[in-house]
């Protein structure tokens, strides 16, 4: 049986009137890639920062690797890897020596240092960025340097807050495999983020927060499981008419059918024809349409199903900036 | 990792302005701007012209002993006439002209007792240079005042005159005039040479008239030609160096050393998770705290040494600042000094919770408060605080290390230079312990 690498009992932390987290309990096995996945304001960081004992929290339990975790348990830290969400790193100090000075924290040989620092420049692709300063390196970049300084001391549990925000496609991709690898290599991830799409892409296990609390836990079949929408239609027209979509709404299987943006938006719950169905009522109706699609349903459905609201605006990623907090 | 510590602290921006170029190019403005109104010691010779209309053998061997001297007072341009001279101070050849005249006939002769012309002066001199008393005279008086006279001659003023003189009155009664054209440093010396060589003459005379003439007037006369008895007696108050520049170079190492604590802040920003993210990684990791801190004081301090020790070295060895046979203790007092600064920095690092940027510009401009209340800035506002709230000097970390320099500059001795360095120690403990107990919050309420 696989062992139990973090465990969260009836976490509460408030801050001030605002309740942070609310009585979470969380449960992670080892070699796990566990999806912590919430909206801004959820509590994701927080409850890292508690595990982390960093942050102070007025109720509950935390234990890593059966032990429980205080300020002083270095024992524990050392087999620990932070990749914070805002870029940690010091910005008169180049890739190499950064890297070899947060492995220095953990590793005291210097010639195991030399390769450790060395591999994880090598794991993270910036072998050609070894004298650059920080201030040199695109986002992508500085986020790889940021894990680098999380990873080069090889810690049994990788816990990263965010890691791809405000990153490029490209070296989001290049981060994701990263932490694939990591993993296949026998370190246990935590991973936060509010973009699902990389948590379906990574995680085996993921468990969804809002407000402070668990609202969902289980792999992602799972998750998508516990949602009536099977499937999403879309159809690209003009508004059909209010009359038309409530014969949509009539049809076997189909739960709701809105317009809106020039796109039509039929959900459905099981049934394998549901497409055909609905695209006869736009023949019969003498509807001209455009591209006509059909989608399976996303953890964000989940989470809109759950919660009543999106689990982030469509416009976040674009409108995000590189930011460094220091 | 303490040598990362180091490097960063020499690839700072603010270390490099603050501690490394604001003293090189603060001392150098000094030197250029400053270096000069202190130079004032160096003194240039006044260029005189001397005319000669009547002969005046002690002038003459006055004047040339004090162009004898290294660096000579005076130079000394004898000329014919007083067209001549006159003509040197037109072409500004020389600073003024000085014509001996006769003095003018009161008609009232007083009896000198030492009318040369009756005895042999070389042969006085022979006599008390053999036998240390001179026995020349029947009267008994006379023998003791020139005896004393010649005791009290250190620097051979009388006896040159003795052994050249030629004959005519021992001390002449002349006329002097001195012809300047302009105002000016050099022209206000000449005024006071000459002015005190006729108070002098004048002096002397008074006290040779043969009535009054005892052992003591001599001793007093030779005095008086040695330029050593002065009516008011002036009180050494410091054997110490008193050259203002000195005391501005001084400032500026002070004033660097208390820039420390600009490093110290540093500690307590890399060290606390609720600071910066580096902050949260340093404490999420294996190193206990307060090993971490211990290593980054002690990096710091090591690189306050090194900024210190670079002004200290580029005020002496570059601009040529004379800070005596105690240079030692200049770096020992500016070394303390920093370290006493990173200590305060890392303890002003850890009091309540602001962006890096606001800390820094608090702890700039609490520097710059001190600085100014220890009279860094304005010269004698320190003084003013010692006479009405001595209480502040005593509580400001940067008058305590103006102290030890002033002190040091001063005193012949150590001891107080000691309490200083003694009051430095105790101040870094009471910051780094004040600054641990600080930042040894395990957790935080929030980050």
């Amino acid at each position: 049986m696989e062992n139990t690498v973090v465990k969260i009992e009836n976490l509460v932390k408030n801050y001030a009137e605002l309740r942070a987290l609310d009585h979470l309990n969380l449960e992670i096995k080892e070699k796990e890639v566990f999806g912590l996945l919430g909206p801004n304001g959820s509590g994701k960081t927080t409850t890292i920062s508690c595990l982390l004992s960093l942050l102070s929290y007025d109720e509950g339990n935390i234990e890593l690797f059966g032990k429980p975790m205080t300020p002083v348990s270095y024992d524990l830290k050392a087999r620990i890897g932070i990749i914070p969400q805002n870029v940690a790193v010091f910005d008169v100090l180049n890739v190499y020596e950064n890297v070899d000075n947060f492995c220095a924290m953990y590793i005291s040989d210097k010639a195991k240092r030399k390769k450790y620092v060395d591999e994880a420049i090598e794991f993270v692709g910036l072998n050609d960025f070894t004298k650059f300063r920080p201030k040199k390196l695109s986002g992508g970049l500085l986020r790889r340097l940021n894990i680098a300084c999380g990873i080069a001391h090889k810690p049994d549990l990788i816990i990263l807050d965010e890691p791809t925000v405000a990153v490029d496609p490209q070296s989001r991709n290049k981060i994701l495999e990263g932490i694939v690898e990591l993993n296949k290599q026998g370190a246990t991830i935590i991973y936060t983020t509010h973009y699902m799409e990389e948590v379906e892409q990574i995680c085996s296990r993921i468990m969804i927060m809002d407000r402070g609390k668990k609202i969902a836990e289980g792999t992602t079949d799972e998750l998508k499981k516990t949602i009536k929408n099977t499937e999403t239609i879309y159809a690209e027209m003009a508004d059909p008419g209010h009359v038309i979509l409530q014969k949509m709404k009539h049809l076997p299987n189909v739960m709701d059918a809105v317009w809106s943006d020039g796109k039509l938006a039929v959900s459905c719950a099981g049934g394998k024809q549901n497409i055909l169905d609905v695209m006869s009522i736009v023949r019969d109706e003498g509807l001209s349409f455009g591209r006509v699609y059909s989608e399976l349903p996303t953890l964000n459905d989940v989470f809109l199903t759950i919660t009543g609201k999106e689990l982030r605006d469509k416009n976040e990623r674009q409108e995000e900036t590189p930011v460094r907090k220091k | 990792m303490m040598k990362y510590e180091i490097k960063k602290t020499f690839r700072a921006k603010e270390v490099i302005v603050w501690l490394i170029l604001f003293p090189i190019i603060m001392g150098t403005l000094y030197k250029f701007t400053l270096g000069n109104i202190f130079s004032g010691n160096q003194f240039s010779a006044v260029r005189l012209a001397v005319v000669q209309n009547t002969d005046d053998g002690m002038f003459r061997n006055i004047m040339d002993n004090m162009e004898k001297t290294d660096p000579p007072y005076v130079k000394l341009t004898y000329c014919s006439s007083e067209e001549e001279a006159l003509s040197l101070l037109y072409k500004n050849d020389v600073t003024g002209v000085v014509v001996i005249d006769p003095a003018p006939e009161t008609g009232e002769k007083k009896e000198d007792a030492f009318d040369l012309d009756t005895v042999d002066t070389q042969a006085i001199l022979d006599q008390y240079l053999s036998t240390g008393t001179v026995n020349a005279f029947d009267d008994q008086g006379a023998n003791d005042f020139l005896t004393k006279y010649l005791d009290g001659d250190e620097n051979g003023y009388v006896k040159d005159y003795l052994a050249n003189f030629t004959g005519g009155e021992f001390f002449p009664k002349t006329h002097i005039t001195l012809k300047l054209r302009k105002n000016g440093m050099d022209e206000t010396m000449a005024k006071k040479m000459v002015m005190m060589y006729i108070n002098m003459q004048n002096q002397v005379r008074e006290m040779m008239d043969f009535t009054h003439m005892t052992a003591e007037s001599g001793d007093m006369i030779s005095k008086a030609m040695n330029g050593q008895d002065n009516i008011v007696e002036p009180l050494q108050l410091t054997t110490g160096n008193t050259d203002p520049f000195s005391s501005y170079m001084y400032n500026l190492i002070a004033m660097v050393a208390i820039f420390g604590s600009l490093v110290g802040v540093g500690i307590a920003q890399t060290h606390q998770a609720d600071m910066s993210p580096e902050g949260a990684r340093r404490s999420c990791s294996s190193l206990p705290k307060s090993i971490s801190i211990l290593a980054c004081f002690f990096s710091y301090c090591i690189s306050m040494a090194i900024c210190v020790s670079i002004c200290i070295t580029f005020l002496t060895l570059v601009l040529g600042v004379d800070f005596g046979s105690r240079l030692p203790l200049v770096y020992l007092s500016g070394i303390c000094g920093g370290i006493m600064g990173v200590a305060m920095g890392f303890f002003l690092g850890c009091v309540g919770k602001m962006s890096p940027g606001a800390r820094s510009g608090f702890v700039m401009a609490l520097n710059m408060t001190l600085c100014f209340l220890s009279g860094y800035i304005v010269m004698g506002i320190k003084g003013i605080l010692e006479h009405n709230a001595p209480i502040v000097n005593d509580l400001n970390p940067a008058a305590i290390i103006c102290d030890s320099f002033y002190y040091l500059n001063m005193d012949a001795g150590l001891e107080r230079f000691i309490g200083q360095l003694l009051k430095m120690g105790i101040y870094t403990a009471i910051f780094v312990i004040l600054g641990f107990i600080l930042t040894r919050r395990k957790k935080y309420a929030s980050l």
